[in-house]
Order: structure tokens, then C-alpha cells, then sequence
């Protein structure tokens, strides 16, 4: 189980996380969702070692990781993406995979199966020599999705997968999501805005207020929430809500 | 799915082709040529660190001083240095090495050099780093010219074997390009090549990226220190001028013009300032203005760094678009096989 207990972040005054205790176990998808500012991003930071926490701890299995930095974090099974993709841009696709699982540790080898498996499952093959600064938003999405699944991780922290997407890229990105977390049996903690597609593809949801725990449940419990629904899916502006409980 | 070819092969065979067509050229020709084949490696060894890390640096030219001195000191036949080096200590001035184990020994002792700075170096980059690194060469430059026992100061040192011919220059520019291109692609090279375009995501991967960079450091500093030692071996005699701003400037432009992010940049451009170099000295002469090189030089990268920054090659690699044997196709060992620590 990845878990982080009663984490507090504060940004010159300004609460960023105030106590929040996450936790996620491996094989499932937790959906991290709340207005802008609801500390989201920082929680995620936090977990994968870029942003110390005040207080509170995170741990992965039996370790305490806290202290841990970001690359032992991924050595350990902690795999990330960014909010804006941040890919090795000239490096090429094919390398940008590879890269990430030399660095998570794994032997060329190895390595070089890793990243011709994923480049097949996200359908970057084509593009694999293209350096990645030249690829589609929605191929760059993929492919940070491929870079963070090639160190090998036990669970992923997903920063806005679909953002920029169109609806067509969402759906397959949600089976593919669905497919990875079958196939590697990794736990996938997904920050997302897009209600629909949170609701269609996680099984347990948490939502983030002002940087505390607002509610966490079933995405169908989630959906009739009078709290969340005031605050943040009143907001998302009356989306449909497919597939929430499943 | 087919990796692709490395570039060592078709840069080794540009090498090779120059060095073909200057041996039918003038000897005076020929030296430039042997020259900027010599540049070629220190080059290559400041890309080592620079193109490969993306930290810029204003003083690998200090790891080349310190290879210079060394090999030079180490090589000079016994019955000079009771003439000219009558400073030395006892069991230096006994000392006469071969001038191929004095280069090693040089590189080592720049690699030395490099391994004292890489602490710091892990920790520093952007400004802080060209700073630092322009501290060092200085600091390298003072001791060249203060410390007259080893290094004869501003008099140059004298009496240094010249071994270093137009095919010695090559074969050293082949290995060194065939060396980096290793480097590059290999699994630490890889790792570094990432932090350069991004550290954080890098670190996030799992990239210990202060101590990839604290190791390129010395990597590159025993390359610039072994192809000082070659330059020393050319020269025969040098003083610490013949290793400070001059031939940093020289370096880095020609690193700059080819394009800072690979090794055909700076194969390239070292080729490309090499031949524009001799066309303006001859130039420089029948129109007596000294000085028109560098001011070309400094013309030519400022254009590259504002219309091209990529410089010519654009960060590209020469590769040779050879068909390759497909891989026998692998299972990935499970996850909790291929992670050292797995955990659940």
C-alpha cells in the first residue's frame, strides 16, 4: 500500500496540504480530484519526493519514505508523470522510455524489452526515433504516460493525463489505463479535471478542498455528495457522470 | 524494433578522409591539419561534459593545461631536464616515461583534477558551473605560471618529445569520437542526456543526477587532460598561454558552430573553424590585419548563437541508416524481478 499520513505543506503561510492521509492499494485506481488550488499537485510532489512536507509521512509498503529522495523513491516503484508532460524533448521517443528505466535501475536489457513493450502498448512505434519535442499534444501524453510505467513501478502518480485531449483520445486513454493496471497490476493515483472520464475510470475517489480531505469514496457515493458537489462538481459544470459506480 | 546506429563509424571515417587528403598536402598544411585534429579531441572531451550534461563550462581547458604539463614534465628526456629543468625535484628529474605512457599519466592526473571538483560539481549548474569551472581554469593558469620548478612559468616549457604526427592525431580523434559515442549511449550517458533536458523529471525517474554529472566531470577531464598531452606532444614547446582564453575561446566556438548537443557538432565544427581558420590567416596576411581570425571567430558563433543555436548540425547525429539484425523478441522480466528493492 502507498500512504501518506495527515501530510501538511505550508507555502509562506498560504496552507498548500493541511493533514491530508491518502492511501492507495496496488492494482487499483485512485482518483485525486478538487478545484485548482486544492493541492493536488502538491500531494503528488509530496509523494514522489519533489516537495518536502512540513509533517506527516509517506510511506510505500512497510518503509517510511519520507526522507527519501526522488530517485530512490522511483528505484523503490514510484512512477510519475507532470502536469505539463515534461519530457526529454531531444531525446527521441524511443530513448526517452529507455532513459527512465536505466535510471529506475534496470540492466540495458532489460531496459531495451521494457521499452519496446510499452512503445507497442502506447502505440508509439511509429514515432519511436522522433524526438519528443515534435510529437502531438495527445502522442507526448502518451508517451509520458510509457516514460513513467518504464521504471518498473509498483504505483503511478498520473498529473492530468487527459489534459488537452479530445474526447476520443480520453476514452482510449481510459482503457488504456485500465489495460496497464491489469497487465502490471500497478496501483495509478490519477489527478484529473475531467469529471467523466475520473468517474468511468477510478475505483475509489478522493476529493481535495483547500488543501484537506473533503470526501473519499465510491465514484457514485462521490457524484451525490452535497459537499463535493457544492464545491468543486457544481463547478465542473453539471457534467455527465458515466459509468460513475463502477 | 531496430536501435539506431551509432555515429562513431561514419565520424571515425571523416577522420580518417581528412587525414588521407592532408598527408598529400604541404607540410606546413599538414600541420594545421594535425592541429586542428588534436582541437578535434579537446573538443570532444569538452562535449563529453558540455553536450552530454548541458552544464557549461569555461575551463576545461585547465584539465588540458594539467595533461600538457604532466605528460610534458614526465616525457622530457633526462639529459634536458638537467639543463632546462634544473628545479625539479630529485625524483622527477629522473623520470623519462614513454611519450604515450607520459600522455595516460597526464590524463590521469587532469582526471585527478576533475575527480577534487566533482563534489561540487554535482551540486551546481547554469551560471554557478561556467563560473566555477572559469575559476578553475585560472587557478590552473596561475599555478602554470608561478611555479617555475615543474612548469618553467612564463619562460614555456622546452624539450617535450614530438610525437604527435598527422596519423597520431587521427588515431587519437578516432578513438576519442568512438569512446564519447559509447558513452553517450550507454546507460549513464542516456541518464545524462535526460537530466540535460530535464533534471527533475530525470530525478524523478530515478536518476541520481549529482553524482551522473560529478562523473562526467572526470570523464571529460581525463579526455581534455590526455588530448593536452597530445597537444603538448605537438607543440614540443608551450607556455601557460598556449592553454588559457585563446584556445577556450577556440574550443568553445568551434563546439558552439558544429552544435553544442552532439558529437557530429563537434566533429563538425571543429572541421568546419579549422579550414575557415587557415583560408583567414592567409587572408589575415595579404590584407595585414592581424587579429581578423579571432574577430571572424567571434562574428561567426554570435551568428550561429542568435540565428542557430543548435549550430549546424542542428543536435543531430551523423548515422549510417544500416538495417539491423531484429532483436530476439523478449518478455520483460515481471516487476518485482527487474527492481533491485522490489516492494509491495
Amino acid at each position: 500500500m502507498l500512504r501518506t499520513d495527515d501530510v501538511r505543506v505550508h507555502f509562506e503561510g498560504v496552507r498548500a496540504i493541511d493533514g491530508v492521509s491518502l492511501s492507495v492499494d496496488r492494482g487499483e485506481i485512485l482518483g485525486l480530484i478538487g478545484p485548482n488550488g486544492a493541492g493536488k499537485t502538491t500531494l503528488v510532489n509530496v509523494i514522489s519526493g519533489i516537495q518536502p512536507p512540513d509533517s506527516g509521512t509517506v510511506r510505500l509498503g512497510e518503509d517510511d519514505i519520507t526522507a527519501w529522495a526522488p530517485p530512490r523513491r522511483a528505484r523503490a516503484g514510484l512512477g510519475r508523470t507532470f502536469q505539463g508532460a515534461r519530457l526529454f524533448d531531444r531525446l527521441s521517443v524511443e530513448e526517452n522510455v529507455e532513459a527512465a528505466a536505466v535510471s529506475a535501475g534496470l540492466r540495458r536489457r532489460a531496459a531495451r524489452a521494457r521499452t519496446d513493450e510499452l512503445l507497442a502498448i502506447f502505440r508509439l512505434e511509429d514515432v519511436a526515433h522522433r524526438d519528443a519535442s515534435t510529437l502531438p499534444h495527445g502522442t507526448a501524453r502518451r508517451l509520458g504516460v510509457a516514460r513513467a510505467l518504464a521504471v518498473a513501478p509498483i504505483y503511478v502518480l498520473l498529473d492530468e493525463p487527459a489534459a488537452g485531449l479530445d474526447e476520443e483520445e480520453s476514452r482510449e486513454l481510459v482503457a488504456l489505463l485500465r489495460d496497464i493496471r491489469d497487465r502490471y497490476e500497478v496501483g495509478l493515483v490519477v489527478i484529473e479535471h475531467d469529471v467523466p472520464l475520473i468517474m468511468a475510470l477510478c475505483e475509489r475517489i478522493h476529493v481535495l478542498h483547500h488543501g484537506e480531505t473533503l470526501a473519499v469514496g465510491a465514484p457514485a457515493a462521490i457524484a451525490k455528495d452535497p459537499q463535493v458537489i457544492d464545491a468543486y462538481l457544481g463547478e465542473a459544470g453539471h457534467q455527465e457522470v458515466p459509468g460513475a459506480g463502477g | 524494433m531496430p536501435r539506431q546506429a551509432p555515429s562513431a563509424l561514419p565520424l571515425a571515417a571523416i577522420v580518417v578522409v581528412v587525414a588521407l587528403v592532408a598527408g598529400s598536402l604541404s607540410r606546413s598544411s599538414q600541420l594545421d591539419v594535425t592541429t586542428g585534429l588534436v582541437q578535434m579531441c579537446i573538443v570532444i572531451g569538452l562535449y563529453s561534459f558540455v553536450g552530454v550534461t548541458g552544464v557549461f563550462s569555461f575551463g576545461h581547458i585547465g584539465f588540458a593545461a594539467v595533461g600538457a604539463y604532466v605528460a610534458g614534465v614526465l616525457a622530457v628526456p633526462v639529459t634536458q631536464k638537467e639543463l632546462l629543468y634544473a628545479e625539479l625535484p630529485g625524483w622527477l628529474s629522473n623520470v623519462e616515461l614513454d611519450p604515450l605512457v607520459a600522455v595516460l599519466a597526464g590524463a590521469l592526473a587532469a582526471g585527478v583534477v576533475a575527480a577534487l571538483l566533482a563534489p561540487a560539481f554535482g551540486r551546481v549548474s547554469g551560471l554557478s558551473a561556467a563560473l566555477a569551472t572559469f575559476a578553475m581554469l585560472v587557478i590552473v593558469y596561475v599555478i602554470a605560471r608561478n611555479y617555475e620548478p615543474l612548469t618553467r612559468g612564463t619562460k614555456g616549457m622546452l624539450g617535450v618529445p614530438r610525437e604527435t604526427t598527422l596519423w597520431v592525431a587521427a588515431v587519437w580523434a578516432i578513438v576519442f569520437v568512438v569512446v564519447v559515442d559509447l558513452y553517450q549511449n550507454s546507460r549513464i550517458g542516456l541518464q545524462l542526456r535526460a537530466a540535460r533536458e530535464d533534471d527533475v523529471a530525470a530525478g524523478a525517474m530515478g536518476a541520481r543526477v549529482g553524482v551522473l554529472r560529478g562523473g562526467a566531470l572526470i570523464l571529460s577531464g581525463l579526455l581534455v587532460g590526455l588530448a593536452g598531452g597530445v597537444y603538448g606532444q605537438l607543440l614540443g614547446s608551450f607556455n601557460p598561454d598556449v592553454f588559457y582564453l585563446d584556445l577556450t575561446f577556440l574550443t568553445l566556438a568551434m563546439l558552439v558552430v558544429g552544435g553544442i548537443n552532439s558529437l557530429t557538432g563537434a566533429v563538425i565544427g571543429t572541421l568546419v573553424l579549422t579550414f575557415l581558420a587557415q583560408w583567414l590567416r592567409d587572408l589575415e596576411g595579404a590584407l595585414d590585419r592581424p587579429g581578423l581570425t579571432e574577430v571572424c571567430f567571434a562574428i561567426l558563433m554570435f551568428a550561429i548563437l542568435v540565428l542557430r543555436p543548435s549550430g549546424i548540425t542542428g543536435g543531430r547525429e551523423l548515422r549510417l541508416r544500416l538495417p539491423r539484425r531484429r532483436r530476439r523478441q523478449e518478455t520483460p522480466p515481471p516487476v518485482a524481478e527487474v527492481r533491485p528493492n522490489s516492494r509491495t
